[in-house]
């Protein structure tokens, strides 16, 4: 790597940063992500152009978005997305609802404006009924719009007219250049939606950035268009960066510390997101049932039960982050996140008590000693795994990475032993930031 | 008692397996259900029977398959062919069942056969080999859905695909089926014991008549007393899924449906009645408006039963419309209504209630491949009736023909009922507006031949209120 970059992997709980002087992952939770860039360029001079994924918009996904974006729809279909919004639960139940909506429905105009489906223009847009729509949107102090129109694909005309003019009177103006192979007009306008919605955040960590080093020109990686500058990409492009840079030419799976998954190496064009599908090109990923932050629970019988999934957040007891036993307090014995999580004798025994007080309760792990538990659940999470192979993945070859793939590796050779599992490790760890710069950088 | 962590392997296996597909089954070579998926109420019922007409007649082993759409033999809607498959390799023993859908057609008509090609069931592979005559005589058929043959040999290598994949976790699934039938129990036990009748009669005359007891074993459904019907018919499995989706929704859970869970269920539909009608009645109208109707009278039931669970009804059915094209193009569209209000909140707008994954039809795509112009498409505000909570608005779609059409259509007539003071949901409606008249279609079901520049303006009803308004 040359001696001005820098590559910078920003996940949702480890962020991991390289130069040509080494490679460092941190724990975000107790090192930010801008200030363990500022700690590196504060000793680094030279440093002057970064490329950065990120995967950590995604956790945004389950707040409140969009509340101040507007949106401008063809009159007569203002609802039109909300009212296709999936329901929620997924099986039978008399009181389904629907999720939160990606905009803020109070938000929400209709426009006389009509395209035909051939690209004709049946009710030409006023630019008189725009100006209306603008002193509303003036008095609401709302700086984003999105113009959802019909049939944008076959004819950009109105939705241009548009934008040229909520752009001169200064708004942010979310306008989605449609092509001709669109699917629909839902799973565009949830694009455009989105896009809106994610500016805001992706606004405040591109401040954050410049505020600690201003004297650096800044890639991002948009699963769309590779590594561009702030200007050229879009917010929706961020989602799935990582997986982006996990990519390679044959299944890659990935068994990290927080999260246990695949990327193939073909893209999707449509991504199925909590609001129904979204026009947005990201690599096929996945992530299998097993995964390293599942709660332990028991169940009114005694039964030992995987619970929720909680990621790094809090973390497990063994690295001092929560009091909830974990798939990972039983596996991470096995190896150190370094140098971002250590664990301690406090947290070791802290963990192993834990285990006492669950066997104890159980009916299940009466009888186990603590290795015969953590076997137990090893077994378990490889035959899950292989059932997501099978089932998920249909192929014979695998690259493997991550910092927990060296214990998992030799189960799934043995369990497949027609299958190839070709490990990305280095002789240390699995570096995400490998290939940012390229392999002659 | 199973190991808790083994349960987890077993219930991953099992939800896994069906996971391509929308609505399915994974059977033992017994006949009995391990795991199920479904789109619709029909196909809780139905895709079990299925399997078991398939092993029985016809001895479905590994690498054999075999298709059927017959609603006499566990099909359901004629445009939606099931596959039977007999596993291979490791898997052998186990029968994978799958449902497929083609564009669905609205069939009024007064016997089966005019619904569409009907298929009994038929082998269409041994061991893992395609018995090509057979196959080139379904395929072939004129009445055969358009890309019949690529879909039917796309899922066979996929199902066939899994099955040298999958390694299932044992062969013995006794004490899992056993467990499960402990936790449904479980479940049972949340609804109150005791008796109830309840009955509704439907805008042709039929009746559905409803004996609901609750035992702490078992859930009857006795539907004696139900009349005969020559224009709306269904079948026992699609009944007895109907009362079992319903009391899925009524459980609130994501329970798991196996032949344990199914065997908590016995459902008595006569004979001869319209819940258990014979060839050649046609079943359009039950496998879709009849099957509603059903799970909405057995959520009644078990609302005098369990008035702590009670929901305001929502509206019986949604409405669906057919346009025939002179080109041959058939366009079908599936609107629902809002979803009855309930104690602590409103109710849903123009959400389907008891269709998982419906149809979405886009704007644009109808518009690019029809003969057809949507004006609007939105919620019908205000069509919730008022109460403490308000029902759900039903929706509005406005079509205008750019060609003549033949229209057919399926509403739901009759309000959805307030609950404790709420008030009615608005009727569905259906509004033509012509070049040169305009008229208002109230009735359940009809066709009518229309000229190009007509506008279609559709008008789903609108779920109940739950609890007295401010106003009241």
């Amino acid at each position: 790597m040359r001696k001005q970059c820098l590559a910078l992997s920003w996940g949702s709980s480890f962020a991991e940063l390289e130069t040509c002087s080494g490679w460092v992952r941190a724990y975000t939770a107790q090192l930010p992500a801008h200030q363990l860039l500022k700690n590196t360029i504060a000793s680094d001079a030279d440093l002057t152009e970064a490329r950065v994924s990120m995967s950590v918009t995604r956790r945004i996904l389950g707040t409140r978005l969009g509340n101040s974006v507007a949106q401008i729809v063809t009159e007569g279909f203002e609802h039109w997305v909300l009212l296709r919004q999936e329901a929620e639960p997924g099986h039978f139940d008399l009181a389904p609802n629907r999720r939160e909506p990606l905009a803020n429905p109070e938000n929400l105009f209709g426009i006389k404006e009509r395209i035909a489906a051939d690209g004709r223009v049946l009710t030409p847009l006023k630019i008189e009924d725009l100006e209306k729509i603008a002193a509303t949107l003036k008095s609401r102090q709302i700086e984003r719009v999105c113009l959802n129109f019909l049939n944008s694909h076959r004819n950009p005309e109105h939705q241009r007219a548009a934008q040229k003019f909520l752009q001169e009177q200064g708004f942010q103006v979310f306008s989605r250049a449609r092509s001709e192979t669109s699917a629909d007009e839902l799973s565009a306008w949830r694009r455009n939606l989105l896009d809106a919605s994610l500016a805001s955040f992706f606004a405040k960590t591109f401040e954050d950035f410049t505020e600690v080093a201003p004297q650096m020109s800044f890639e991002f990686l948009d699963t769309e268009k590779g590594f561009v500058p702030v200007n050229a990409l879009s917010t929706s492009g961020l989602l799935f960066g990582r997986e982006k840079s996990l990519q390679t030419q044959i299944p890659f799976l990935y068994f990290g510390s927080e999260e246990w998954g695949w990327v193939m190496p073909e893209d999707q064009n449509l991504w199925r997101s909590p609001w129904g599908a979204v026009e947005l090109t990201a690599p096929v990923h996945g992530f299998f049932h097993a995964q390293p932050g599942l709660e332990l629970i028991l169940n009114p019988t005694g039964q030992i039960r995987w619970g929720d999934n909680t990621g790094m957040d809090p973390g497990p007891v063994l690295w001092g982050r929560s009091s909830r036993l974990t798939v990972l307090d039983f596996l991470g014995w096995h190896f150190e996140t370094k140098p971002a999580l250590r664990r301690s004798e406090k947290s070791e025994a802290k963990s192993r008590d834990l285990f006492e007080s669950l066997k104890k309760n159980s009916r299940d792990w009466r009888s186990h000693s603590f290795e015969t538990a953590h076997q137990e659940i090893f077994d378990t999470m490889i035959s899950t795994i292989l059932t997501d192979l099978s089932v998920r993945l249909n192929s014979d070859t695998f690259a493997v990475g991550g910092v927990m793939a060296p214990h998992i590796i030799p189960a799934l050779k043995k369990a497949k032993p027609k299958c190839s599992f070709q490990m990305l490790n280095d002789a240390d760890n699995f570096h995400e930031t490998k290939n940012f710069w390229g392999p002659n950088a | 008692m199973l190991k808790g962590l083994t349960r987890e392997t077993y219930d991953h296996f099992l939800s896994s397996c069906l996971k391509p597909w929308e609505s399915a089954a994974l059977m033992t070579a017994g006949g009995e259900t391990l795991s199920l998926r479904y789109e619709t109420l029909s196909d809780v019922g139905t895709l079990p029977q299925a399997g078991r007409v398939a092993l029985q007649y016809l001895k479905v082993g590994p690498g054999d398959l075999v298709v059927l759409n017959d609603p006499f033999s566990g099909g359901n809607l004629l445009s939606n062919l099931t596959l039977i498959y007999g596993m291979e390799h490791e898997c052998g023993g186990l029968v994978l069942v799958v449902r497929t859908g083609f564009r669905a057609r609205l069939n009024l008509g007064e016997r089966l056969d005019e619904e569409g090609l009907r298929i009994p069931p038929t082998p269409l592979a041994q061991k893992g080999e395609w018995m090509e005559p057979l196959l080139q005589a379904l395929v072939t058929h004129p009445q055969a859905p358009f890309g019949c043959e690529a879909r039917l040999r796309q899922l066979f290598a996929q199902m066939r695909s899994l099955s040298q994949r999958l390694s299932p976790p044992t062969r013995d699934w006794k004490p899992y089926l056993n467990e499960c039938r402990q936790e449904t129990l479980g479940f049972l036990s949340d609804i109150p014991h005791g008796e109830t009748k309840v009955e509704q009669r439907l805008a042709g005359g039929e009746l559905l008549r409803l004996n609901l007891e609750v035992t702490g074993e078992h859930v009857n459904f006795d539907f004696s007393g139900t009349s005969p019907s020559k224009k709306i018919g269904l079948t026992d499995s699609a009944v007895q899924g109907a009362c079992f989706g319903a009391l899925v929704a009524y459980f609130h859970q994501n329970l798991g449906i196996n032949e344990s869970s199914l065997s908590i269920s016995h459902v008595s539909a006569p004979l001869g009645s319209w819940l258990n009608s014979k060839y050649p009645t046609p079943t359009f109208r039950g496998m879709t408006e009849g099957v509603h109707r059903v799970a909405h009278l057995v959520w009644q039931a078990l609302t005098d039963l369990a008035s702590q669970a009670a929901v305001a009804p929502s509206p019986s059915s949604p409405t669906w419309l057919s346009l025939q094209f002179e080109d041959g193009s058939m366009f079908f569209d599936s609107l629902p209504g809002g979803v009855g209000a309930h104690a602590k909140s409103g109710g849903a707008s123009a959400l389907h209630l008891w269709v998982r994954s419906p149809i979405v039809n886009s704007i644009e795509q109808i518009e690019s491949k029809f003969p057809l112009r949507i004006l609007q498409a939105g919620p019908r505000k205000g069509s919730g009736g008022d109460g403490a909570s308000r029902g759900g608005d039903g929706m509005i779609k406005t079509y205008e023909l750019l060609k003549p059409a033949h229209l057919q259509w399926i509403q739901s007539t009759g309000d959805a009922k307030g609950f404790r003071g709420g008030e009615a949901g608005q009727s569905s409606l259906l509004k033509i507006e012509g070049a040169d008249k305009a008229q208002v279609l109230k009735a359940e079901v009809g066709a009518l031949d229309l000229a190009a520049g007509t506008k279609i303006e559709v008008l789903t009803a609108g779920g109940g209120g739950y609890g007295p308004g401010k106003q009241s």
